[in-house]
C-alpha cells in the first residue's frame, strides 16, 4: 500500500496518523494486551472481521488518504538507486553429521524439561517445561524414523537480523556478480540503507541472505530449528509472533514435520523436523527399488534407487513459519527459505550423461546439486518506514498487505552477473498478498520446465508467465548465449496491483517498461549483466520430455469433495487458542462458509485412496492462491473444462490460483503418512483472517487415534484437547 | 480494417458464445463459479522482422473474455480476464518459404472491463520443426479490441504483429 511520492504533505500527514493508530493496535494485539475479540466488543473491527471506517484506521475510507487505499506514505530509498548492488546467492545451509547434534534426535519429542524464562507469556519463576516444543507422545513421533532415519544434521535457529559472519553461497564469487563472501553481509535490503534491527527483521539464522537447504532423496534430513526470538513478546518491532511453526512446502513427509498451525514452538524451545525426503508411493511402487529413475544421486556420479513412483520425483520446495493468524506477519519479516531437492532426474549435474539425467542448468564440479547455473531467487514486495525499518500492516484484511519495494532474495533490485550460456532459475513468490508476471525486458523467450515443486511433464516456451500466486514456484532456463558480453537484459514484473485482493491489471511490457504505472512493484525488478563466456562448454539440456505424471487413471476416485473459498463466513466455535475471526472462510461440502478453527476437522481422506477435489473461488472481486499440504495434484479442470489448464499447470502442483470467480477441480491419492494437514489460501493476509482448514489423513490401521487430538502448546509443555468434526468428513 | 473480416468474426464469436454456455451450464455445479466465458476470433496479420529472416504471420487469434464483477465491499470496477490463443496464426520465412508456428498459448490477462482497449502480448515462435526448442523466436501482438460492457464480450477487433522493440 503506498502513497504516491507526489502526495501532499497534508496527505502524507494523515496517513503517517494513521500509520501510527493501526501500529498501535497491531502492538497490542501482538503483544497479547488485547484481542481480536475485544476490538470487536469495542465495535473496531465489525462481524465481519473489518476494520471500521473511523478515520485513521480503516483502509478503506478512501477519502481520508488517497484512491490507494491504505495511503501510507512511500519507504524513503535514502537516495539508493536501483541495479546498484549485486544479488547475493542464497546462503546455503551446513548439512552436519547427525551425531553432532546434541541431544541427539528423538523419536517421540524430547521432553527434559529446561527452566522457563518468566519473560515467557504464562510463565512463573521457577516454572519449568520442556526442551523440545514438538507435541509429546506417539502421535507426534517421527514416522518412519526406524526404517527411514536421518542421516544428515541442519540446525537452524530464527532469530533477529544479525551481521552473517559465515556467508556460503557454494559458489565462487565470479559466479556470485564479485560479492566476497567471506566478507561480513549486513541485514539490509541495499548497503546505502539502514540496517534491520533484531526486532524489525528476523530470519534462519538471524542473516541474509535467505537460506538455501540442499537435500536429495533417501537421505533423510533432521532438521532442527531452534526458535531463539525474544522471550517477551512485545520486543518484535511492533509485528511478528514469537512461536514459530516451520512448514517444509511441499514435503511429503509425517504430519509431525508439516508445520502444522496449531503446532508451534517457544523462545527457548527448538523442534525436530525429520525430512526423510521419500518417492510418493514408496509402500506400493517399486518396492523394491529396481528402477533407476526412482534414485537418489550418489557421490561417485551414478544413482542409489529408492523405492516410490519416479513420477513423484520433486524439485522446488521453500520453507516458511506457519504460526496460527502469524503466517503473514511472520513469513514478511523475512522467516523463509528454500529448498532444492535432488533426485537422479534432477541431479544437479549438466554433465552426467547415463540416460536418466535430465542434464538440466546446473554445473559439473559436484556430483550433484552445482548451483552455478542453478539459481534461486525470492520475489517479495517490502516497505518499510521513515527509520528503514520493516513496516507492516496488518488491518488489511479483506484484502491482504501490497507494499511498494520490489526485493530480490531480500534486497532491493539488484543486478546479476550471467555467463553467456543457459541458466536456470527457480523463482518463488516469497511476497504475502502480491502476484507476479514475469518478462524480460526484451521480450526473449525463456522456457519453463517446473510448475511449484515439480518439473512439468514437457517444457514449456514462453515470453511471460502466467501469473505467479502467492508461494508458487516456476523453474524458468534462460539462455543468455544469445546476448553479447556487455549487454543486459531485465526481468520486468508486468502485474499492477491497487490493493491485495488480486492484481489490477495486467500491463503491457511497453507499459510496464514506461515507469507509469502507479504501482510502485511493476517494471524492471532484476537486471542481469552479461560479462563473459562460459570457461567451458554449456552441456546443459532441456529435453523434450521430462517428467510425465503419475497415471491415477487405474486408481478408483474414493470421494469427492467440494471446498468453498469466501468472505462473510462465520465461526461455530469458541476456543480461546484454536479458533479464530476474520472476513474470510472455507465451506466445505455445501456447508456455511466457516473460520479457522486449526481444531475443527473438515475432511478425512483414507490412506491409501484418491479423491477429486473442487476449488471454488465464491468472488469477483478477488483471487486466492490454495495450498493443499502434503500431497501433490494434478489439475483435472478449470472452471469446469479441461480445455482452460495451460500446458505450463499440466503437471503436479501444490498451490492452485482460484482467478476470480473461477474454480479448479485437481486429483490427489493420500498415502505414505498420516496426520493432520492444513488447507489454506495462500494469500498469508486471508490465511491469518481466517481461509484456512485442517484436514487429516484417517487411517484405522494406523498407529493413529480417530479422530486425532489437538494440540495446544504452551510454554509449560503441549496439552491435548478433542478435536471437534465436520459432519461426513 | 477489413469490415467482412469484423463481421464473419463477431458472426462467429456469436456462435462460439452459444457453445460456451451449453458446455459451461452443463459443468458440475460446483465447478460453475466463474461468468459464462466468450470467444472471439479475432484476425491477425504482420510481419515479424528478425535475423535469419523475416516471419509474415497470419490467422485468427482466439480471445476467450470471462466478466469479472466484484459484488463484495471493496467494489472494485468490472474486470475480463481475456484468454489468448494464437494456435491457428502461422507464419512463413521470407528466405526460407518455411512454416512457423506461435506458442504461448493460454496467456491470460486481467484487464479493467473499458468499451475499447487495447491490449498488448507477447508470443513466442518457431520453426515448425523445432517447436519447443530452445531456438524460439518473440513477437508482439497487439490487439484493439471493442467490448460489451454488460457481458464483457468482445465486440470487434484487429490484431497486429510485429517484432518486438523494447526500450532496454
Amino acid at each position: 500500500m503506498f502513497l504516491d511520492r507526489k502526495a501532499s504533505k497534508l496527505r502524507i500527514r494523515e496517513a503517517e496518523n494513521a500509520r501510527r493508530n493501526r501500529q498501535e493496535i497491531i502492538k497490542a494485539l501482538s503483544d497479547g494486551q488485547v484481542t481480536r475479540r475485544d476490538l470487536f466488543k469495542w465495535g473496531l473491527f465489525t462481524v465481519g472481521g473489518l476494520l471500521v471506517a473511523k478515520h485513521g484506521l480503516n483502509p478503506f475510507v478512501r477519502s481520508a488518504y488517497a484512491s490507494v487505499p491504505t495511503g501510507f506514505p512511500r519507504s524513503p530509498l535514502f537516495g539508493v538507486q536501483a541495479f546498484t548492488q549485486p544479488m547475493p546467492r542464497f546462503d546455503v545451509l551446513p548439512r552436519n553429521p547427525l551425531a553432532s547434534l546434541n541431544p541427539a534426535p528423538t523419536k517421540e519429542a524430547n521432553t527434559t524439561q529446561q527452566l522457563l524464562n518468566p519473560a515467557l507469556e504464562g510463565v512463573a519463576p521457577g516454572d519449568t517445561g520442556p526442551i523440545e516444543g514438538r507435541p509429546p507422545g506417539p502421535i507426534w513421533a517421527h514416522q518412519k524414523f526406524d526404517t527411514m532415519p536421518p542421516k544428515i544434521a541442519v540446525p537452524v535457529s530464527t532469530e533477529g537480523a544479525k551481521v552473517n559472519t559465515v556467508y556460503n553461497p557454494q559458489v565462487p564469487s565470479s559466479l556470485n556478480s564479485g560479492i566476497n563472501a567471506g566478507a561480513p553481509f549486513r541485514p539490509a535490503f541495499h548497503p546505502g540503507l539502514p540496517d534491520q534491527g533484531p526486532n524489525a527483521m528476523w530470519t534462519f539464522n538471524g542473516t541474509l541472505p535467505p537460506k538455501l537447504l540442499i537435500g536429495r532423496y533417501g537421505e533423510g534430513i533432521l532438521f532442527r530449528h531452534s526458535n531463539k526470538l525474544p522471550f517477551d513478546r512485545t520486543q518484535n518491532g511492533g509485528f511478528g509472533m514469537h512461536t514459530l511453526s516451520t512448514h517444509e512446502h511441499n514435503g511429503h513427509h509425517g504430519a509431525e514435520n508439516d508445520g502444522f498451525t496449531g503446532a508451534f514452538f517457544y523462545p527457548g524451545q527448538f523442534y525436530d523436523y525429520h525430512y526423510p525426503i521419500v518417492l510418493a508411493g514408496l509402500n506400493t511402487i517399486n518396492t523394491t527399488a529396481t528402477d533407476p529413475r526412482a534414485g537418489s544421486p550418489n557421490d561417485a556420479g551414478g544413482i542409489t534407487k529408492v523405492p516410490g513412483d519416479w513420477h513423484e520425483t520433486m524439485s522446488t520446495h521453500w520453507f516458511h513459519d506457519h504460526m496460527f493468524s502469524f503466517t503473514a506477519q511472520n513469513v514478511y519479516k523475512g522467516d523463509a527459505g528454500m529448498f532444492n531437492l535432488y533426485s537422479a532426474l534432477d541431479r544437479g549435474n549438466e554433465a552426467i550423461n547415463d540416460g536418466v539425467n535430465l542434464r538440466l542448468p546446473s554445473g559439473t564440479a559436484k556430483s550433484f546439486g552445482n548451483l552455478d547455473y542453478d539459481v534461486n531467487l525470492m520475489l517479495a514486495d517490502k516497505a518499510w518506514d521513515a527509520n528503514g525499518q520493516l513496516h507492516f500492516d496488518i488491518f488489511d484484511t479483506e484484502s491482504g498487505f501490497v507494499a511498494d519495494v520490489m526485493t530480490v532474495n531480500l534486497v532491493y533490485r539488484p543486478f546479476f552477473e550471467v555467463e553467456r550460456r543457459k541458466y536456470r532459475f527457480r523463482i518463488l513468490n516469497g511476497a504475502v498478498s502480491r502476484f507476479f508476471k514475469i518478462s524480460l525486458s526484451d521480450a526473449s523467450p525463456m522456457i519453463q520446465i517446473a510448475n511449484d515443486g515439480n518439473l512439468l511433464p514437457s517444457p514449456v516456451v514462453i515470453t511471460q508467465t502466467d501469473q505467479l500466486g502467492i508461494a508458487e514456484r516456476y523453474d524458468i532456463v534462460i539462455d543468455f548465449s544469445r546476448y553479447s558480453i556487455g549487454q543486459t537484459v531485465s526481468m520486468v514484473n508486468l502485474l499492477q496491483h491497487e490493493d491485495g485482493t488480486l492484481p489490477s491489471s495486467t500491463l503491457s511490457l511497453s507499459s510496464a517498461l514506461s515507469g507509469s504505472s502507479t504501482d510502485p512493484c511493476v517494471g524492471k525488478f532484476l537486471e542481469f549483466r552479461i560479462v563473459r563466456n562460459p570457461a567451458t562448454p554449456d552441456v546443459s539440456q532441456v529435453p523434450a520430455v521430462m517428467i510425465p505424471n503419475p497415471d491415477l487413471s487405474a486408481i478408483p476416485v474414493a470421494r469427492t469433495r467440494t471446498f468453498v473459498f469466501g468472505d462473510g463466513a462465520t465461526q461455530n466455535t469458541n476456543d480461546p487458542v484454536t479458533s479464530f475471526r476474520g472476513p474470510w472462510g472455507i465451506g466445505t461440502n455445501g456447508g456455511e462458509l466457516l473460520d479457522a478453527d486449526f481444531g475443527r476437522i473438515s475432511a478425512a481422506p483414507r490412506a491409501g485412496t484418491r479423491e477429486i477435489w473442487t476449488l471454488v473461488n465464491d468472488g469477483g472481486g478477488w483471487d486466492h492462491p490454495v495450498h493443499i499440504h502434503f500431497e501433490e495434484g494434478q489439475i483435472l479442470s478449470r472452471n469446469g473444462s479441461a480445455s482452460n489448464v495451460p500446458a505450463w499447470e499440466k503437471g503436479r502442483k501444490d498451490v492452485y490460483r482460484l482467478r476470480p470467480d473461477g474454480s479448479v477441480t485437481l486429483t490427489m491419492q493420500f498415502r505414505d503418512f498420516g496426520g493432520m494437514f492444513m488447507e489454506h489460501c495462500h494469500n498469508t493476509l486471508h490465511e491469518d483472517n481466517a481461509m484456512l482448514l485442517r484436514w487429516e489423513i484417517d487411517d484405522g490401521g494406523s498407529p493413529f487415534l480417530r479422530p486425532l487430538p489437538t494440540p495446544i502448546p504452551t510454554p509449560q509443555g503441549v496439552k491435548f484437547q478433542a478435536p471437534t468434526q465436520l459432519p461426513n468428513i | 480494417m477489413n469490415i467482412r473480416q469484423s463481421v464473419t468474426s463477431v458472426m462467429v464469436s456469436l456462435v462460439v458464445v452459444v457453445l460456451s454456455a451449453l458446455v459451461w451450464w452443463a459443468g458440475p455445479p460446483a465447478a460453475r463459479a466463474a461468468n459464462v466465458p466468450i470467444t472471439a476470433l479475432i484476425p491477425v496479420s504482420g510481419i515479424v522482422s528478425v535475423q535469419p529472416e523475416s516471419v509474415a504471420f497470419s490467422g485468427q487469434a482466439k480471445v476467450s473474455s470471462e466478466l469479472v464483477l466484484d459484488t463484495s465491499r471493496l467494489n472494485h470496477p468490472p474486470a475480463v480476464i481475456l484468454t489468448i490463443d494464437l494456435s491457428n496464426v502461422s507464419g512463413t520465412g521470407s528466405l526460407s518459404g518455411a512454416k512457423y508456428v506461435a506458442g504461448g498459448n493460454g496467456t491470460s490477462v486481467f484487464r479493467h472491463l473499458v468499451s475499447a482497449d487495447t491490449v498488448e502480448i507477447t508470443f513466442p515462435f518457431f520453426r515448425s520443426t523445432t517447436a519447443g526448442s530452445s531456438a524460439a523466436q518473440s513477437g508482439v501482438a497487439s490487439f484493439a479490441l471493442s467490448f460489451d460492457l454488460n457481458t464483457g464480450a468482445i465486440t470487434s477487433g484487429t490484431a497486429t504483429i510485429a517484432a518486438p522493440n523494447f526500450p532496454n
